[in-house]
């Protein structure tokens, strides 16, 4: 088979060399995913349970009598929320590392660091977003479904565009030639 | 009596429905998954997009 043109692309275009990691990255994480992590369960239990004991721990600790029971976490009185698979933060945490790692330049020390840092931020963000959850069921529960569903816009959009952004002004700055498809002269 | 079994019967048929029919648990949990991610792969994409071109103008 004739690889040229895709070579070429990859050489001459630093998008196209962008979009084509970036799209076999998520197809990876997502057959890693579907056929490992979702079946083995671990790490999807983890990040609930974990996520559910310190927004929980805290609630408590500023006063707010808690429910927790597993994945579920509520005010004493309430329905509560439950934390399953999907609500954990980790397909997020996927689709985060996927542009930092197909974004093209910068140390690899620095892409391991914004990597981890990245990760252990989103979920804290997730966190603070299952606290905002328990406590909108005990004050405003009829606004659920306004809470839950743009709680993301402005919990998680903010803080992963920021990311990105940083990334691709430090990448840039240290972006080795070869990389970034435009020759030194122009 | 075949008749007033045949009426009990008809008229005790609408009751299981009452019988059967369990109340929701009080108190079911919400769930929460994270939505629009699709919506935010775009908006990276759109963010690469424009840092690639800025570069190309340089």
């Amino acid at each position: 088979m004739n690889f040229s043109f895709i070579k070429k692309s990859l050489r001459h275009s630093p998008l196209t060399r962008f979009l084509m990691v970036a799209g076999v990255i998520y197809v990876l994480w997502y057959l890693v995913y579907d056929y490992y992590l979702l079946p083995d369960g671990r790490l999807d239990e983890f990040l609930s349970l974990s996520g559910v004991n310190l927004a929980g721990g805290l609630l408590n600790l500023f006063g707010w009598e808690i429910y927790s029971d597993t994945r579920i976490l509520a005010v004493t009185g309430t329905s509560g929320v439950e934390i399953q698979n999907g609500c954990n933060g980790l397909e997020l945490i996927g689709l985060y590392m996927g542009f930092i790692i197909a974004y093209p330049g910068g140390p690899i020390q620095k892409r391991v660091a914004f990597l981890a840092g990245g990760i252990i931020l989103l979920f804290f963000a997730n966190v603070f977003r299952i606290m905002i959850f328990a406590l909108s069921i005990y004050y405003v529960p009829t606004f659920w479904e306004q809470v839950h569903t743009y709680s993301s816009y402005f919990i998680f959009y903010p803080i992963v565009l920021t990311l990105w952004y940083l990334w691709t002004t430090i990448s840039d700055q240290e972006i080795p030639l070869f990389l970034s498809g435009y020759s030194s002269t122009s | 009596m075949k008749n007033t079994i045949t009426r009990f019967v008809l008229m005790a048929l609408p009751l299981i429905s009452f019988i059967s029919a369990q109340p929701d648990f009080p108190a079911l949990p919400n769930q929460a998954p994270i939505g629009g991610l699709g919506l935010l792969a775009a908006a990276g994409g759109a963010m690469a997009l424009k840092k690639f071109r800025d570069k190309k103008k340089k």
